[in-house]
């Protein structure tokens, strides 16, 4: 490597970091949370099979794991516009992703609340709770433990997923780079260095599943 | 008191319960027995509404639940009566022990959590497991769980608790534990119904016993009628086969 691609990576390395740090890292953070709201709702809906609103949620589940992320975005971004709903690509990215990682999440947390040993539900019927109260007391914080590690897989790959969101213009990491591997030539070094900051943030996550299932299984 | 009148439960068009009459008097306990598959634990589960029959009325302290008209409410107010042990302990496994006995209070009862929390800590010493409450249910032995199951059910102050076989999932050096607690609070004068395979000590403790097959009463009577003088021929034989291992 010469000096030249050096001080090209050691001057993009915070132009790049930054815009993550602005943009990636909060659009992800906002979206994992609406989209974990999302699933909550959807999965409880599932499980308790409420009628008609059951069918609304399996077809929203079956259109957002059916179509690609980037068609989704392009819709509601360049799509909506055409029926008269104008959105920011901010707005945009955050309605797509959200939509797209509930629908993903919910699946995982149904799966983990049908997991949840039958006795749990029955005993807390029994001590006379109401069966949301059940759900939200006993069942739900259980599922949630069994479900983490999957979880973790959709954040993690909810952080790489949001450079799709480049190509609605959101300045996030990626399209930063990609300006400046326009700017100097030196496409090869840019993406490498920006895969690199990826792996950090993917990294650190890594480390906080590990601390999150750890303290989790000292519960016995 | 507690009465059960013509009790019917089918499940997939197999009728378990064939119409069941019984009485529980105040402060005494009755004892379920019979072979498996004789509708025990289903019945059990009736009284408490975890199944709920297709007809038949529920009578807990002069107030009636007819299976055939039951509300949301009822359901509630007939679990607030009751307490139920289960065979496999049944505790909350995302809940440190003293929130396991004092969750029903607080949530349900709607006591403050400082008053949950007092009445969780003598239940929990009756028995003898207060220096576990900060614990998880699976740091504890299957002995220990059902004692704390039992804790949460005392913790209530029910009309009647009801026992689902308490001792079947145990290793058999951790039953004694278990039983000597139930004995514990029969000696107090808790109304309480156990569904248990434990004859000798069903001897010990049953104000009444009641005796199942194929999903209607047998027999029923004092602990002396059944188990010294039983009248049926299908209770003599169910009780010789226990003659030869225990002695009654």
């Amino acid at each position: 490597m010469n000096d030249r691609i050096i001080r090209i990576l050691l001057d993009s390395f915070f132009k790049i970091l930054i815009p993550g740090l602005q943009y990636t890292i909060p659009l992800t953070i906002i979206t994992f949370a609406i989209g974990l709201l999302i699933a909550i709702a959807v999965a409880i809906v599932r499980v308790y099979k409420i009628k008609v609103i059951d069918q609304i949620v399996r077809f929203y589940v079956w259109v957002f794991r059916g179509t690609p992320l980037l068609v989704q975005l392009f819709i509601i971004f360049y799509g909506l516009p055409n029926i008269g709903i104008q959105l920011s690509a901010w707005v945009a990215a955050i309605i797509t992703f959200s939509l797209n990682v509930g629908a993903y999440c919910s699946e995982t947390l149904r799966g983990a609340i049908l997991s949840v040993d039958k006795t749990q539900k029955e005993a807390a019927l029994s001590i006379g709770m109401t069966n949301n109260q059940a759900m939200f007391y006993i069942i739900l914080p259980q599922a949630f433990k069994n479900a983490i590690s999957p979880l973790f897989n959709s954040l993690i790959a909810l952080v790489k997923d949001t450079s799709l969101a480049a190509n609605i213009t959101v300045v996030e990491m990626f399209m930063a780079a990609q300006r400046i591997a326009a700017n100097t030539y030196e496409p090869f070094a840019l993406y490498c260095e920006v895969a690199v900051i990826y792996l950090i943030f993917c990294t650190a996550l890594t480390y906080l599943q590990k601390y999150c299932e750890e303290r989790l299984s000292r519960r016995g | 008191m507690i009465s059960l009148k013509n009790i019917h439960k089918s499940f997939n068009d197999k009728e378990i319960l064939k119409g069941i009459d019984l009485t529980v008097q105040d402060g005494t306990t009755t004892v379920i027995i019979g072979p498996s598959g004789s509708g025990k634990s289903t019945l059990l589960r009736c009284i408490n509404l975890l199944e709920t029959p297709e007809i038949g009325e529920v009578t807990i302290n002069q107030v009636g639940y007819n299976a055939a008209h039951l509300k949301k409410k009822d359901y509630l107010d007939v679990r607030q009566a009751t307490a139920f042990v289960f065979q496999n302990y049944g505790l909350f496994e995302n809940k440190t022990i003293l929130e396991n006995v004092s969750i029903g209070l607080s949530v349900v009862q709607k006591k403050t959590k400082q008053e949950a929390y007092r009445i969780a800590q003598e239940a929990l010493e009756k028995v003898g497991l207060y220096d576990k409450k900060d614990q998880y249910p699976r740091q504890l032995s299957g002995g220990q769980q059902q004692r704390v199951a039992i804790a949460r059910a005392l913790a209530l102050h029910p009309q009647v608790i009801l026992f689902d076989e308490p001792t079947s999932a145990l290793d058999p050096e951790l039953v004694g534990e278990v039983l000597k607690v139930i004995k514990e609070i029969s000696d107090e004068h808790t109304t309480m119904i156990i569904v248990t395979h434990e004859m000798e000590f069903a001897n010990q403790i049953g104000d009444q016993i009641v005796f199942m097959e194929d999903g209607q009463i047998v027999e029923e009577g004092s602990a002396k009628d059944i188990f010294e003088t039983p009248k049926k021929e299908r209770t003599k034989k169910f009780l010789a086969r226990y003659r030869d291992n225990y002695i009654i």
